[in-house]
């Protein structure tokens, strides 16, 4: 019997609504971190399913337990690439086998797919799309149906050690889906030199998109939707650029998924200090903000602290090449300033690093239930 | 005063630029000081930036526009007319293909007046040696995205060591997820997680040896 009063999904939903809890939540978003610790090749992680869940576990088992995991084990090696518009190079196939999957972020898309989009719609110009980075639109539609299954089935099997599967699938919104389609260089040019054609392809697209997150999200068991957002950040446009292209899509997504009764993981990787108080336009006590170390997270708490939950930040240089007193030390930091009055899930900035130290892992784990 | 091509960089204005460029060239103006007006609109594009007033999506627009004005004057540049402050060599380190804040840094510092030598992405250690070696680079860019990309950026430094070639040139770091205990544990000499404050450091590192050799002299 554990000596805390709630389950890992009652904190979870205690930390989202911004309600009374025993204790913050411990989230350490663990991927393929999982691979090398367990000893299992990255293409292995890719390609073996069992064994990419099994290494999870035995990370879970030796340096957990934490209360939540934001996905499950890749149920298919395409499964990056449905919901990002980049070329995914993966250990094994086109990597060296103990190299981690990387993307390339070239100029996939041309400036005239914006008007083919609004022509045809979103799921015809996916069709066209595809291809264009080695994916086969079959291939693709089988891809989905074994990730949704390895959702039903790894969320139930999460559910019975106690652990809360927070996502279900991912939602890219259109500002980021075309920032990496066309890449930086080609999509920030793209703001200066073709708005109106963006925005018009912005609007055709995210209806399909949704559509089709909410398809994906049908009895897959969990209520999390996780949104990766990082080229609307402060590091990368300014504030006019932001409130022009970037947040009335936000708004309308999240809305709209709130509406539905999920849970937007809003994933922000880079800057978002200075545009913090925009999240306050979000439905209240209904989202979760996930932060890297480059936005405050104390700032965070500050603006939007009695509004939303916050999930971070603990840096991803001090996991890999720090000591556990110092991973312990800047956890209870956390725990202390961002976990005061609860909403607040502790884990990584972005993912835990493939090559983070074990005994960081387990530090953090017990900055916040204590050793052993 | 603040020339109208300048200006043409600081309003980002893409078609305005090209055709102040290609105004001087017709009026004969000679290439280099060509180049200067772009440079100086360049580099107050990234003190705005540096200052909080503009963005990356307006460093990359500028970028972009110096890229085209080059263009335009590239075939009539003399070897002489162009300003070299320094070579640079650049890469991602091996194990690592990402590259766009390689790139950017890249574009910033020819703009800039460096020459560039660009090894592109996944580089082992030793490309990196034998580049600055026939380069004679006195500064040399690590970039990565990943922390697993860490033990490569050491293995380079340690590549530059059993060269004997460690206290000739300068290693500098960049990327997201760099910081000052990377940069200590890797054994570089700074680091940057920031394209235009790489760029500053750069000039600072040139500007120091220059101080250097004429101390010397």
């Amino acid at each position: 019997m554990s000596k805390w009063g709630m389950t890992a999904s009652e904190r979870v939903a205690a930390a989202v609504g911004l309600e009374e809890m025993d204790r913050v939540v411990l989230g350490h978003s663990i991927d393929s971190f999982a691979a090398l610790y367990a000893g299992i090749s990255q293409e292995a992680w890719w390609f073996d399913h069992q064994a990419a869940h099994a290494a999870l576990v035995k990370a879970f088992r030796d340096l957990g337990p934490w209360d939540t995991c934001v996905a499950f084990a890749p149920g298919h090696p395409l499964v990056f690439a449905l919901t990002a518009p980049m070329r995914v190079k993966l250990p094994g196939r086109d990597l060296p086998p103990d190299v981690p999957m990387q993307f390339e972020e070239l100029e996939f898309m041309s400036s005239d797919d914006y008007d083919f989009i609004v022509e045809h719609g979103f799921s015809e110009f996916l069709d066209r799309f595809l291809p264009r980075v080695g994916i086969n639109p079959e291939e693709a539609l089988q891809a989905r149906k074994e990730v949704a299954r390895h959702a039903r089935e790894d969320g139930e099997a999460w559910r019975k050690m106690g652990v809360h599967l927070l996502c279900g699938t991912k939602l890219r919104l259109p500002f980021d889906w075309f920032s990496y389609a066309r890449s930086l260089t080609g999509f920030m040019i793209d703001l200066f030199r073709r708005p109106e054609q963006l925005i018009a392809a912005m609007d055709a697209s995210l209806p399909a998109m949704l559509g089709d997150v909410l398809d994906r999200m049908a009895g897959v068991g969990t209520t999390g939707v996780f949104v990766p957002m990082a080229r609307g950040a402060a590091t990368f446009i300014s504030p006019e650029q932001f409130e022009r292209f970037c947040f009335p899509w936000l708004l309308r997504a999240v809305e709209t998924l709130v509406e539905k009764g999920y849970t937007p993981v809003l994933h922000c990787d880079a800057n978002w200090t200075p545009r913090l108080h925009r999240f306050l336009a979000l439905p209240a006590k209904s989202c979760i903000l996930q932060l890297d170390e480059q936005t405050n997270i104390r700032e965070a708490k500050r603006v939007l602290g009695s509004h939303m939950c916050l999930y971070g930040n603990v840096s991803p240089s001090l996991l890999a090449l720090g000591e556990p007193g110092e991973v312990r030390e800047l956890c209870r930091g956390l725990v202390e300033d961002v976990g005061a009055g609860g909403g607040f899930i502790l884990g990584p900035a972005c993912t835990m690093p493939t090559d983070a130290k074990p005994a960081n892992v387990l530090a953090m784990t017990e900055a916040v239930l204590g050793k052993g | 005063m603040t020339s109208r091509l300048v200006e043409a960089f600081l309003a980002l204005d893409e078609d305005q630029c090209v055709a102040l460029v290609q105004q001087r060239v017709e009026e004969g103006i000679a290439v280099a000081d060509i180049i200067e007006e772009c440079r100086i609109g360049m580099s107050q594009v990234g003190g705005r930036y540096a200052s909080g007033e503009f963005f990356l999506a307006e460093l990359v627009m500028a970028a972009h526009v110096f890229g085209e004005c080059m263009n335009l004057i590239e075939p009539l540049i003399e070897v002489s007319a162009a300003s070299n402050c320094g070579t640079i060599v650049v890469g991602t380190v091996a194990g690592d293909i990402h590259d766009l804040g390689k790139n950017l840094f890249c574009s910033l510092l020819r703009a800039e007046g460096f020459e560039v030598i660009d090894l592109g992405v996944d580089v082992p250690p030793e490309r990196f040696v034998e580049a600055v070696r026939e380069h004679r680079a006195p500064i040399v860019g690590l970039s990565c995205l990943l922390t697993v990309a860490f033990d490569a950026m050491r293995r380079t430094v340690e590549a530059f060591d059993q060269a004997g070639m460690r206290s000739d040139v300068t290693i500098l770091l960049g990327g997201g997820v760099i910081s000052e205990r990377v940069c200590r544990t890797v054994g570089a000499d700074d680091f940057t997680t920031d394209a235009v404050e790489g760029v500053r450091k750069c000039r600072e590192i040139v500007s120091a040896q220059h101080r250097t050799e004429g101390v010397e002299k």
